[in-house]
């Protein structure tokens, strides 16, 4: 072989394994818990982080971009950032310096996020597939898939069961390990927002209206409370559960008897998730406007417009919140009184929840780009990678 | 006869690249690509001054005259920017081009897309550069809803392509365009009385239209209203989140079907159903209390659509009886008829529009006519760009007078006063404010009798001409569409409100009993009277609609439109004797609101209009054995554009340099004369019957100019100089010249179509031309051409065609055609003849055979509909220098239309030298239009 084709088979070789990174768990991580593990970062979905170091800045610390644009919410699993990507790929991504780390295929189009429990990585991937997938982490080998139709939004995981909703209206816990099928709840209304747990019961709206608390165990529902319009998403916080319909109106639910305590029409049409912290809610609307409520008597207390559409769920991140909008600027307000203090305009629009780790925010645009925001420090140095 | 049948494999024609290069640019010019040398045209009757005013969202483009139009648009469309964002949960990443025309007219002249555009259409979106089109009609309510109704395709384009790229998805499906219309009708209004109107008259007349048989309707108003009607009945039963969610599940199905059943947990079929049975549970009891026009009343008209009928008194030669003059559309084309009022005599035609650049459209639903009793009738059409008035006189059977408004872009709906002096009409002036204009008929002249920019229409003369009543929106909530009657004092110019509440009262006729007028108190459309104390009495309770109502002479029977089985049909009634009294309670209001205009904080920038040019497309071809690439770029307007074409016909690489084809044209289409100009250089080997295989280099420059007279005829002029250079085998010469060209048709075309051609007028093509060798200036070719074809309509359906082709070239190296097959000499081979003098005519008639033809497979079936048949005899010859004798064929071919897309054409023929006959039938199978 003479030395122009060895050179040519050479370059061809290494742009060949230089393509795709196939990522594995590191073992130290195993027994790790992640930060933000499930949508909207916890069990019960507040959307909010309240012992957190957040310096109220957007700094630019990274940023990346991607061809493979996210398709799901963002997780964050020790030091790890974690999304499904257009391109049939799990992608990984450090947080601390957005380097790319690699991916997973999940073999169909992931349609929730990445659930990480041990060393096993659970998500769904969407109609055509509609599976559930359990990947050991370790050697990306599929422990099990079930079927699932069109699975939403998130997995919830909890005594040992990963429990999931599909649109067709059905609740389903599977054993965590074996895959195998434990119960099933079944409504004859459509789901499109992800579970969420109280400690108590599972709490699972219908697009119809309907909130259903259902028992962890075997799938029982304990009771259901009729709502009037079709439903956003809901969260779980203090006894209490919040629920925002697409009208824009926020009810306050008593998690132990289906109680109405209180309900306020904010006047516009929501869709993304509240946030909510110890005295306020913050609900985003498709008008623009940013609204605080009172979590006791969900009265009005500040309003922001950001003119442009909000549809991706807000978050608070210890005294601040931060959303995006549709038309790609991320905006940071004071909690207390909603005041601006900073917005960056992005490329592409934010449709997904933005993520903390309580140091920083990080924020995924349908044009691909990851960014980490936060306080710079003078030896952080703004980086931007590619891949 | 010689015959030049080919024996080797088809190469290149002489003229390929020259036809490829000037197809590219007579295509934008011309109606359609297979009119090339036929077809209407697209004049270009004022030089718009364009300027731009960009706001937050939009590109808002106009011209100087309709400044104020185009800030109410902009602040029309930043409005419905913002509800669309929240409905669609989505944000347009570009600002949105929207460009306003004040009048129809002026709209019919936009080079945004290649094609003449309709009367009927309200405004469109260009797909590919997501242009919004959209003219002012007069009503800001229309206006409002035909803006937000494009912002919604533009909003719809733009998600599913957001969330296709979202997702990688490189399968990019569109739904239905029943929903794509249905939405967009859906999301830019409220449900009114017109869609309530049409969905209700076909479930009470069982012409319904369940979704899987949409497409039966493709296109048209139905379909709109049923779309519309859809997406209502998604929203409010299964939820109003729900069409926004269809479009973030985009990915989770295969087709359309799917996703509908991902969104709403029912497919399509069930859909339909629950959609079908929920209209009937809504309608049926409604004719508990309402009744039906046919039913009710009699029907006087009964072909067609016909509208706007006015009784006359008329003495056709057996004694004066009573007739009624009226609009139709019975054959394609609008036209004004009269008929004796009870009995089916044959109608009598007075005026057909859209043949001639004198009636070019008689606006059939927008302007009403009217006669005198000294039967003079008068009525508006488009007449080249404005609308004039015409006055016909039904004794003579003739126009009598034409009136030309200079100031006005459009005429509707004039009325005589009673004493017959003078007119008074609905005009649209240039900035395209509507009002009221009185015309003396003695001077002809004529002077608004309001200024402001009220939407002021159906204008009647009281019975003692003192006053004029008319409809206008310039009451209370008239922005929104609510439409009430009003007087006009002739002799104090004051205006008083007649009407009230929030309706649409319209199509007033004064009388000595009070004014008779139709409106949608109590939700749908029926005939009133407002009497001399002010109080209405209901007239008509129909569940469909009434409209135009007038009174006979005699003021006993009222005539009038009414819509049942989807078409409009002129109804006679008797009038009731004691009409139900509706409330009417009188709240004064005059012009209390005005248009909102964009604020200055809004507008971002304003300045006069540059090109701004961007990319059309941008695709490889082949070109023979080649490949080739070929790219087109337009500025935004459409009015000039640059086409480029490159291919490589190297056979080695040393060859390469000198081997590009190469095409650069550049068009300019703003003024009414369009032009052209292109240089080229091209290089291939050659075939033709002729001279056989041979290579040629040109190289030149060619200019083209088209000046339309009219929509129907202009002259076309072509010139072209180049270098050629022949050469049999590589390096052996067989001529080098420079030759100059020139040409110039005259092209005549008011053809109506239907799906497998032209069906009713004429086409005219007469073209001569020259060719000079500059090299020696000696001659070296001259060609005329003569192409005719007439189409005599014999029924709805069926028409006899015939077609003279002569054409004739001498010269050093004359010009020759191919001739032979199914679309020229049927029964002869394709390219049979290769000829400098062919003479031919072809004379068909043409026949409906089957109106559906449906063929079941095991997994489907295919149906075709309007089927057509046609007995065809050709005769002609062709020949090069001695005339050789006369051939013909006869035969008969049949016409399958599929999705209105292609038509397949099977000939079945025998030849004959009119001597014998030959005894085996041709069979020929084509695509492609009828001539």
């Amino acid at each position: 072989m003479n030395s122009k084709i060895l050179f040519i088979v050479s370059i061809s070789l290494l742009m060949l394994i230089s393509c795709g990174k196939k990522y594995t768990l590191d073992r130290e991580m195993i027994n790790h818990s992640a930060d933000w593990p499930y949508y909207r970062g916890d069990l019960s979905a507040q959307g909010s982080i309240k012992q957190a170091d957040f310096g109220g800045k957007l700094d630019i610390v990274w940023e990346f971009k991607s061809n493979d644009k996210p398709v799901g919410p963002l997780t964050l699993y020790n030091g790890m950032l974690v999304y499904p990507g257009s391109r049939n790929r799990i992608k990984f991504i450090s947080a601390d310096s957005g380097k790319y780390k690699g991916y997973i295929k999940p073999r169909g189009v992931a349609q929730t996020g990445l659930v990480i429990s041990d060393s096993l990585g659970y998500f769904a991937t969407a109609p055509e597939k509609s599976k559930l997938r359990c990947v050991n982490m370790l050697n990306r080998k599929t422990l099990w898939k079930k079927d699932v139709k069109d699975a939403v939004g998130g997995s919830i995981i909890i005594e040992e069961k990963i429990i999931l909703s599909s649109a067709e209206g059905k609740l389903i816990a599977f054993d965590k390990i074996t895959g195998e099928r434990l119960w099933t709840f079944k409504s004859k209304e459509r789901f499109t927002t992800p579970p969420l747990f109280d400690g108590y019961a599972i709490w699972q709206v219908s697009e119809e209206g309907t909130l259903f608390a259902v028992t962890p165990k075997d799938g029982k529902e304990i009771f259901q409370v009729r709502l009037e319009n079709p439903v956003a998403a809901s969260i779980a916080y203090q006894k209490s559960i919040f629920v925002n319909d697409i009208t824009g109106i926020v009810y306050k639910i008593d998690a132990q008897d289906g109680r109405i305590m209180w309900q306020t029409e904010t006047g516009g049409s929501s869709w993304g998730a509240i946030a909510v912290s110890e005295s306020s809610l913050i609900l985003g609307q498709s008008s623009g406007e940013i609204v605080s409520l009172s979590v006791d008597e969900g009265k009005i207390i500040w309003r922001y417009d950001a003119i442009d559409v909000v549809a991706a769920s807000v978050l608070m991140v210890n005294k601040y919140v931060v959303f995006g909008t549709k038309a790609g600027d991320f905006y940071l307000l004071n909690l207390s009184d909603g005041s601006f203090i900073q917005k960056r305009e992005l490329r592409g629009a934010i449709s997904t929840a933005p993520v903390s780790n309580g140091q920083y925010v990080f924020v995924a645009t349908d044009k691909g780009m990851i960014t980490c925001f936060g306080v710079r420090n003078n030896e952080q140095e703004q980086t931007k990678t590619n891949h | 006869m010689q015959n030049h049948k080919r024996e080797m494999k088809i190469n290149k024609s002489y003229i390929s690249f020259i036809v490829i290069f000037l197809i590219t640019v007579l295509f934008v010019v011309s109606e359609t690509h297979s009119q090339i040398y036929f077809g209407k045209n697209k004049v270009q009757y004022t030089d718009f001054d364009w300027q731009v005013l960009e706001t937050e969202h939009l590109k808002v483009y106009f011209y100087a005259a309709e400044s104020e139009i185009a800030s109410i648009a902009a602040q029309s469309a930043e409005d419905s920017y913002r509800v669309l964002a929240v409905k669609f949960n989505h944000e347009v990443p570009k600002k949105i081009p929207l460009i306003i025309y004040s009048s129809p007219s002026y709209f019919s002249q936009t080079n945004v897309i290649g094609g003449m555009l309709p009367e009927s259409v309200g405004g469109f979106t260009e797909f590919m550069k997501g242009r919004v089109v959209v003219p002012f009609h007069g009503s800001y309510r229309d206006f409002d809803h035909v803006i937000r109704h494009e912002l919604v395709h533009v909003f719809t384009i733009s998600k599913l392509k957001h969330v296709n790229s979202r997702r990688s998805q490189l399968k990019y499906r569109f739904p239905p365009l029943w929903f794509t219309e249905g939405l967009a009708e859906f999301w830019s209004k409220d449900w009114d009385t017109e869609a309530d109107m049409i969905t209700k008259d076909m479930i009470l007349n069982n012409m319904f239209f369940p979704i899987e048989r949409l497409y039966v309707i493709r296109g048209s108003f139905y379909m709109y209203k049923l779309g519309e009607s859809i997406c209502h009945f998604i929203d409010s039963t299964y939820g109003s989140d729900k069409l926004t969610k269809l479009f973030d599940n985009w990915h989770k199905g295969d087709n359309f079907n799917e996703v509908i059943t991902a969104t709403l947990g029912d497919n399509l079929s069930q859909l339909s159903r629950k959609w079908e049975y929920a209209l009937k549970k809504k309608y049926y009891p409604e004719l508990d209390s309402l009744g039906l026009p046919d039913m009710e009343t009699e029907k006087v008209s009964h072909d067609g659509y016909n509208v706007k009928g006015v009784p006359i008194r008329y003495d056709d030669g057996k004694g004066e009886s009573d007739w009624i003059v009226y609009k139709a559309n019975r054959f394609g084309y609008a036209g004004i008829y009269m008929r004796p009022m009870h009995s089916s005599k044959k109608v009598k035609t007075l005026i057909k529009g859209g043949g001639s650049s004198e009636f070019e459209s008689l606006h059939l639903l927008r302007s009403g006519i009217d006669v005198h009793d000294n039967q003079l009738m008068i009525f508006s059409s488009k007449s080249k760009e404005n609308d004039v008035l015409y006055i016909y006189d039904i004794k003579k059977e003739k126009i009598v007078k034409r009136f030309e408004m200079d100031s006005l872009i459009a005429v509707r709906s004039p009325r005589f006063s009673h004493d017959g002096t003078k007119v008074v009409f609905s005009g649209v002036r240039k900035n395209g404010y509507t009002d009221l204009y009185l015309l003396n008929l003695e001077d002809s002249s004529y002077a608004s009798l309001m200024d402001d920019y009220y939407y002021d229409i159906d204008p009647v003369f009281t019975p003692n001409d003192s006053s004029i009543i008319f409809s206008s929106d310039r009451g209370v909530n008239g922005e929104n569409g609510v439409i009430n009657l009003y007087s006009f004092n002739l002799l104090s110019s004051k205006i008083k409100q007649r009407t009230f509440g929030d309706y649409r009262d319209m199509n007033p006729d004064a009388t000595e009993d009070g004014i008779y007028f139709s409106s949608n108190r109590g939700g749908t459309f029926n005939l009133f009277l407002l009497d001399k104390e002010s109080k209405i009495g209901q007239l008509s309770t129909f569940a469909t609609g009434a409209f135009d109502p007038r009174i006979t002479e005699d003021g006993k029977t009222l005539l009038y439109s009414g819509y049942q089985k989807m078409r409009f049909h002129i109804y006679s009634m008797e009038l009731p004797e004691k009409p139900k009294q509706v409330d009417h309670s009188q709240i004064v209001t005059l012009g209390n609101w005005k248009p909102k205009q964009i604020s200055s904080e809004m507008k971002t920038k304003s300045k006069k209009y540059d090109t701004d040019y961007s990319l059309d497309i941008a695709q490889s071809t082949m070109n023979g054995s080649f490949g080739a690439a070929q790219v087109a770029f337009s500025e935004v307007l459409g009015n000039k554009a640059y086409f480029l074409f490159l291919a490589n016909t190297a056979r080695t690489k040393d060859d390469i340099l000198e081997s590009f084809n190469v095409g650069v044209t550049f068009l300019q289409r703003e003024k009414r004369m369009n032009w052209g100009l292109g240089l080229f250089h091209f290089y291939d080997e050659y075939f033709n019957e002729f001279d056989k295989f041979y290579f040629e280099r040109e190289a030149g420059v060619v200019s083209l100019f088209r000046y339309p007279f009219s929509k129907f005829h202009r002259v076309d002029f072509t010139t072209q100089v180049k270098y050629s250079i022949r050469e049999i085998t590589f390096g052996t010469k067989i001529r080098e010249k420079t030759l100059a060209s020139n040409s110039l048709s005259w092209v005549f075309d008011n053809s109506l179509w239907e799906m497998a051609g032209p069906i009713e007028g004429r086409r005219y093509n007469f073209t001569v031309g020259i060719t000079t060798s500059l090299s020696d200036k000696s001659h070296w070719n001259k060609m005329a051409l003569v192409d005719l074809r007439h189409y005599f309509r014999i029924g709805r359906n069926s028409s006899f065609a015939n077609r003279l082709f002569a054409f004739s070239s001498s010269g050093q190296e004359p010009l020759r055609r191919y001739f032979g097959g199914t679309w020229s000499f049927r029964g002869y081979e394709r390219r049979e003849f290769y000829t400098r003098n062919i003479i031919f005519s072809s004379t068909e008639l043409r026949f409906p055979l089957l109106s559906i033809l449906h063929i079941g497979f095991p997994f489907g079936g295919i149906g075709f509909r309007g089927i057509q048949g046609a007995l065809f005899f050709d005769a002609g010859s062709a020949w090069d220098d001695d005339y050789d004798k006369l051939l013909g064929s006869f035969g008969v071919g049949i016409r399958l239309p599929v999705w209105n897309i292609v038509l397949l054409r099977f000939d079945f023929s025998r030849k004959t030298d009119f001597e014998s006959i030959d005894n085996n039938t041709e069979f020929e199978f084509f695509f492609g239009r009828n001539f």
